[in-house]
């Protein structure tokens, strides 16, 4: 027998006799081995799926939490913020209250608005917005006015505050008669038009020796497309302007720490760069920010009209003011001009 | 045929492999169990042309990582007692009744070099092919030829050596 | 010592699948905070996060069950930083002092 023969002859005979005495439970081994890796899968598998909601819970936070400066969300809720007082005459955010719920990539921004009317400030209303990532839908608005603005302003309706080149409607002297016939023991609120725009320091002389006595709430500012009432594409504009604030909300940009002009202008630099937000958040249709801002760096801030309450004998003497063309009555509120 | 009949084919071939390798019937049988239980795992992800290689491929991966967590675990001069007891646990009866060839077949295997003792195992004690097994060792065919050549040559001599003894 | 040895191996998948559970306890705890929007307070589950971490790290370097020490090591480091940026980013947004 050669050494190949010998060699493959052992190999198979111990081959065959260590398999003979090999004494393995294969279906046993199987199944238990089958069962681990079951179980193995289904952990693994669970763990996989209870992943997603963490992960798109981190990743949404993540976005809304990071860039934009401070962050997505907080940007957002400054636009927002900011959008109502420049746009909503006399009407601001306690930004304290402010709450927002964050789902999956999207967030719900609720606060309520407020007015000052004669001394005292009263909640007028409530938004509500929905943010698809950075994106608002149309706030629902809920506001509870007895004279509310128009919901969509229209092209051929007058705005409430009057530029000094477009002409007054006839409508408007019915106005005078509602002042007329407000009982003496009210607040009014109330949108001056004025005869010329004017430097916002000169706004105070209209008022000479607080005679009226009443307070300016909020400044109408002349952006250039007030007097062609419609922007470039025919849309219809509304009055822009900022508040005076005896008693600023919190992180308002017109704090009083600097004037407010500026904060104006800065606001509106830096909502430009946030138009289609603040567009859907507004009123109008338009806000058409690209050329006021230029108007404004042009021809810097001038006051065409301003939002002022006071007791409804004073409002009645800005009639025989000189500087007051227009005049349009808002909220009436029961004396509280302590 | 339903893959667990296939598996079942092997299950001996797996076993006296991984026996080969470890020298020990219960690592052979557990490290029988940790194969079957990757191969479970990591079947869907793959396309498996040949069950065979593919399930030997498995169990050395398996021994590999058992030799080396025991590596880590347990100090050497613990493995040598245990090994020593293991051996001595054995009474040469039982080694006879059992499988005395085979036992001592494997024993001159491993006194071959690593490579060569692998080579062996695949190709001679388990009849797979050149390919398949330079592909579980990880080598180019060429290399795992000569390996295997010198080790069935060493292996064939030493066989000769013992049988001209025992005449 | 055949049988010690038995027995650790026995035993030694353990710290890999309680790291591994607990991991998953975790998960369905945020699971149903997030779906639910409850108000998210992360203390009673930082025990379970850490007791997937630290069971994995053992499990790790135990014989059996590496894949599950694995798992639950990486979801409990994987949760363990989204308490901590989750916390940090619900203190940003919309803060008030």
């Amino acid at each position: 027998m050669s050494d190949d023969q010998n060699y493959w002859k052992i190999i198979d005979r111990s081959k065959k006799q260590f398999d003979q005495n090999t004494n393995i439970d294969s279906n046993k081994i199987l199944k238990k081995s089958r069962h681990k890796a079951l179980t193995t899968n289904i952990l693994i598998s669970l763990a996989i799926l209870l992943m997603i909601v963490p992960t798109l819970t981190l990743l949404t936070y993540f976005y809304y939490g990071t860039g934009d400066g401070n962050g997505r969300a907080n940007k957002q809720i400054e636009v927002a913020s900011n959008v109502i007082e420049l746009t909503e005459p006399n009407m601001y955010v306690k930004r304290m209250e402010l709450e927002e719920q964050i789902d999956f990539f999207s967030m719900d921004l609720n606060f309520d608005v407020y007015k000052r009317i004669g001394k005292e400030e009263y909640r007028v209303g409530e938004y509500d917005i929905n943010y698809m990532l950075d994106q608002p839908d149309f706030p629902d608005r809920n506001l509870w006015l007895d004279r509310p603005h128009q919901e969509i302003p229209q092209k051929d309706e007058a705005s409430y505050i009057i530029h000094p080149l477009v002409s007054v409607p006839y409508e408007y002297d019915r106005e005078w008669d509602i002042v007329e016939s407000i009982p003496d023991g009210t607040v009014v609120e109330a949108y001056l038009s004025f005869t010329d725009s004017m430097d916002p320091d000169d706004v105070k002389d209209i008022n000479p020796g607080l005679d009226p006595d009443i307070e300016f709430l909020w400044l109408a500012v002349d952006t250039g497309i007030e007097k062609k009432v419609v922007d470039d594409q025919g849309l219809p504009v509304t009055p822009i302007g900022y508040p005076i604030y005896k008693d600023p909300p919190n992180w308002t940009p017109f704090d009083n720490r600097e004037d407010n002009e500026v904060a104006f202008t800065n606001t509106l630099n830096d909502l430009e760069h946030y138009e289609s937000q603040a567009t859907k958040i507004a009123r109008a249709k338009t806000l058409a920010l690209d050329e006021r801002t230029d108007y404004i760096q042009e021809n810097g801030v001038k006051i065409y009209g301003a939002v002022v309450t006071g007791p409804a004998p004073e409002i009645r003497k800005l009639k025989n003011n000189d500087h007051v063309r227009s005049l349009k009555v808002g909220e009436v509120k029961l004396w509280n001009w302590h | 045929m339903e893959l667990d009949d296939i598996y079942k084919i092997y299950m001996y071939d797996l076993y006296r492999y991984l026996f080969s390798l470890s020298k020990n019937h219960h690592t052979a049988e557990d490290l029988v169990q940790e194969t079957f239980y990757r191969a479970y795992l990591n079947l869907p992800e793959q396309n498996i042309t040949n069950i065979k290689a593919w399930l030997f491929k498995v169990a050395y991966h398996t021994f590999i990582d058992d030799t080396r967590k025991n590596k880590k675990q347990v100090p050497k001069e613990e493995i040598e007692q245990l090994k020593e007891k293991e051996y001595s646990a054995w009474t040469p009866e039982e080694q006879v009744l059992q499988n005395e060839e085979f036992q001592q077949l494997i024993e001159m295997i491993h006194q071959l070099r690593p490579k060569h003792q692998h080579a062996v195992i695949l190709c001679d004690l388990h009849e797979l092919t050149y390919e398949e097994a330079a592909q579980i060792m990880e080598l180019n065919i060429n290399s795992f030829k000569s390996n295997l050549y010198r080790g069935r040559q060493t292996l064939m001599n030493k066989l000769n050596k013992r049988r001209v003894q025992d005449e | 010592m055949e049988l010690a040895l038995k027995i650790k191996s026995k035993f030694s998948g353990i710290p890999g699948l309680v790291s591994l559970i607990s991991a998953i306890l975790s998960l369905a705890y945020f699971n149903i905070e997030y779906l639910t929007k409850m108000n998210t307070s992360f203390s009673p589950f930082i025990f379970f996060i850490m007791v997937s971490v630290f069971s994995g790290i053992v499990g790790l370097f135990s014989k059996q069950s590496r894949l599950y020490a694995s798992w639950g090591l990486g979801i409990g480091i994987f949760l363990a930083i989204h308490t901590v940026l989750m916390i940090f980013f619900t203190l940003g947004i919309n803060y008030k002092p």
